[in-house]
């Protein structure tokens, strides 16, 4: 299946886009034409829709362009943890800036949405988690991604950066096959917390996001989060949500369907989505991720910071018993609300929403949509310990029976 | 919910047991006059349950099979059909996604087609029962008397929740099984709240369940919802399993 696809440029079959790999791989070696060599455009049928952007931003990229210009920047390694944890990272910022090198690998693999009714997805993955890693940096740090799509993989992937400029927030210049990495540096910019997704091309961007390739990047600004009047604000914790809303099939009793490999259920997928009404609305990839023994656990005092993502659809997060002490909607260059009792996610976005436990017990953080809660399972719960304050709240009279 | 709703549901109650009684009669009739037909009934566990008191309780073997129920709703006594999910067979799953009201159309059916007296048991009757195979109680994590609202809240992990074949889990040394399993059971008590008097079982709004731990559930609710406001972990699926205070043979007649 060698299709031509632009003159001039290779014969993009399978075999072709690998064989480039190689050769670009034997360039990286030789050193000096690493930067042209390591480019190439690996475009078949199956991101067809997308050929006539992603041919942009090659040429684009492929232009005279200035080398980026790295210097004064400091090289680390940020090792990424699965949800709902954050790697460890520094809230103000010391030294100059930075290249914060990750790694993001596309696992493919079969995940139990709801063990009771048995609902289970081929999930596609970053890192093998739903969501995939939160990343931190700050304004102005470089991100350097290493995407790597194992050789085992049905299907492409790639990586979309929200945070980041240019070539579809990098879309363009990630597409990897099974068995292909890809590296690519992007500066944060903007600081606030921002979405990445999956985004292969055409039908298939919303079959991989809906089928869990999705997670967040928080660009902190350098100096930390601040309120409205400037003053500094920090947390003892951040509580990494992905909200996952599923489209699973089912059949004519309403039974889920089971397939063999990912990829498997594409079509009946599509069928699914169509219809706007995700059959689950999950936090952190299963109903139940995030309660009984795997609650996530506070202290009275404790500041949380709750980073909330969602790449699709709309939510609206509350903290039943608490609030957003501030939040952080859209950006963290704009004053954040204060005092907030239920806050907006837009879809497509990932929020922040900082709140200071007062009281002990359980907190159920739910999509206040409180169908999705309760029946398509958007439901986390805090159990936070510490002293009870009467001054707060007290059972004045408890239940009893009244005389009629 | 509503009272009201409740109010004139439990009257339906009332009536559908009135002509219960009466359909029990006019069948007892007619089966004398043609002798007993055989009722292919519950398989109970090998040994009856012997409490303290020493009083026997005859238990069902397993949970009542969604074959089982489905020969009622077959027979237009319970409103309710369930079917089988993937390849497992009606006569190997538990019924399951069934409320207390749909339980008391069981209940009513199968005691007027076996002519014997089955119920589902106390709390009191399942928790001595089921001793021997649930694991112990946890201590609450939340102890102080201001957080008395929280201190159901489990941090343990919980059995596997997935619906399985009856007999995949535990069998109790009376020959019970899977009282330890995915499927919680409704018991005749009501959930009376502070109430100390208790309320009467007819206007009930809620019921305990059985299973690995005790939790309350509405009596319409045939499906526990995990989420919302709800505290710890609420059970996997809704099921049934009958007892009798005298053995069950399936002659119709009673072995004593």
């Amino acid at each position: 299946m060698t299709k031509i696809i632009n003159p001039g440029l290779l014969p993009t079959s399978r075999r072709n886009v690998l064989r480039g790999s190689v050769l670009a791989g034997a360039a990286a070696m030789t050193g000096g034409a690493t930067f042209a060599a390591t480019r190439r455009a690996p475009l078949s049928k199956t991101h067809a829709p997308m050929a006539y952007f992603t041919q942009a931003a090659e040429q684009q990229a492929a232009a005279e362009a200035a080398p980026a210009d790295l210097t004064g920047y400091t090289r680390v390694k940020m090792d990424l943890v699965a949800p709902p944890f954050a790697p460890v990272h520094e809230q103000v910022a010391t030294g100059g800036p930075k290249i914060i090198e990750i790694t993001l690998v596309t696992e493919e693999r079969l995940m139990v949405v709801d063990e009771d009714t048995g609902a289970e997805v081929w999930a596609l993955t970053y890192n093998g988690s739903v969501p995939g890693p939160l990343i931190i940096c700050h304004q102005g740090d470089m991100i350097e991604i290493t995407l790597r799509n194992p050789v085992e993989s049905q299907l492409e992937h790639n990586i979309d950066f929200h945070a980041s400029t240019g070539a579809l927030g990098g879309g363009g210049l990630t597409h990897v096959y099974p068995g292909e990495e890809t590296v690519m540096r992007w500066k944060a910019t903007k600081a606030g917390c921002f979405t990445y997704h999956c985004a292969p091309g055409g039908a298939m961007i919303p079959y991989h996001v809906t089928h869990g390739m999705n997670g967040a990047v928080m660009v902190l600004p350098r100096e930390g989060l601040k309120d409205a009047e400037g003053n500094s604000l920090t947390y003892d914790s951040i509580a990494y949500i992905g909200e996952q809303d599923y489209y699973l099939p089912m059949d004519e009793n309403g039974d889920y369907l089971k397939y063999e490999v990912a990829g498997e259920d594409y079509a009946d997928s599509l069928d699914a989505m169509r219809t706007l009404t995700p059959t689950h609305s999950v936090f952190n990839g299963a109903v139940g991720a995030l309660t009984g023994e795997a609650a996530l656990r506070a202290k009275v005092g404790d500041t949380v910071l709750m980073i909330h993502n969602q790449a699709n659809r709309d939510s609206r997060p509350h903290l039943i018993g608490g609030h957003g002490n501030y939040v952080w909607e859209t950006s963290f260059s704009t004053p954040p609300l204060k005092d907030v009792e239920t806050w907006f996610v837009r879809g497509g976005t990932a929020m922040a929403a900082m709140y200071t436990f007062e009281q002990p017990g359980v907190y159920a953080y739910v999509n206040h949509n409180l169908i999705e809660a309760a029946l398509l399972g958007a439901t986390a719960h805090f159990v936070v310990e510490g002293e009870w304050d009467n001054n707060l709240m007290e059972q004045v009279v408890a239940p009893h029976s009244f005389e009629t | 919910m509503d009272n009201t709703t409740a109010i004139h549901k439990l009257s339906q109650r009332h009536i559908v047991t009135l002509l219960g009684v009466a359909a029990v009669a006019l069948i007892g009739a007619a089966q004398l006059l043609r002798g007993p037909a055989p009722f292919d009934g519950p398989i109970i566990a090998e040994r009856p349950v012997i409490f303290p008191d020493g009083a026997e309780l005859y238990v069902q073997k397993y949970e009542v099979t969604v074959a089982e129920w489905n020969r009622c709703h077959a027979e237009g006594a319970c409103a309710l059909s369930l079917h089988v999910a993937g390849n497992h067979t009606e006569a190997e799953m538990p019924a399951t996604g069934v409320s207390y009201t749909d339980v008391s159309e069981y209940l009513k059916w199968i005691n007027r087609a076996s002519r014997h007296s089955f119920r589902v048991p106390t709390l009191q009757e399942w928790e001595f029962m089921a001793a021997e195979v649930l694991p112990e109680t946890p201590d609450p994590f939340f102890t102080d008397p201001e957080l008395s609202w929280a201190s159901a809240y489990l941090l343990e992990p919980q059995t596997k929740r997935t619906l399985l074949p009856k007999g995949a889990f535990a069998t109790t040394k009376e020959g019970i099984a899977d009282l330890n399993g995915s499927v919680w059971e409704w018991t005749a008590d009501c959930y009376a709240g502070v109430s100390e008097t208790g309320i009467d079982t007819n206007r009930c709004p809620a019921f305990f369940v059985g299973g690995e731990h005790i939790a309350a559930i509405p009596f319409l609710v045939r499906d526990p919802a995990r989420g919302g406001c709800a505290v710890g972990a609420p059970p996997a699926h809704l099921g049934m399993r009958l007892v009798s205070e005298r053995p069950w043979t399936t002659s119709g007649f009673d072995a004593r």
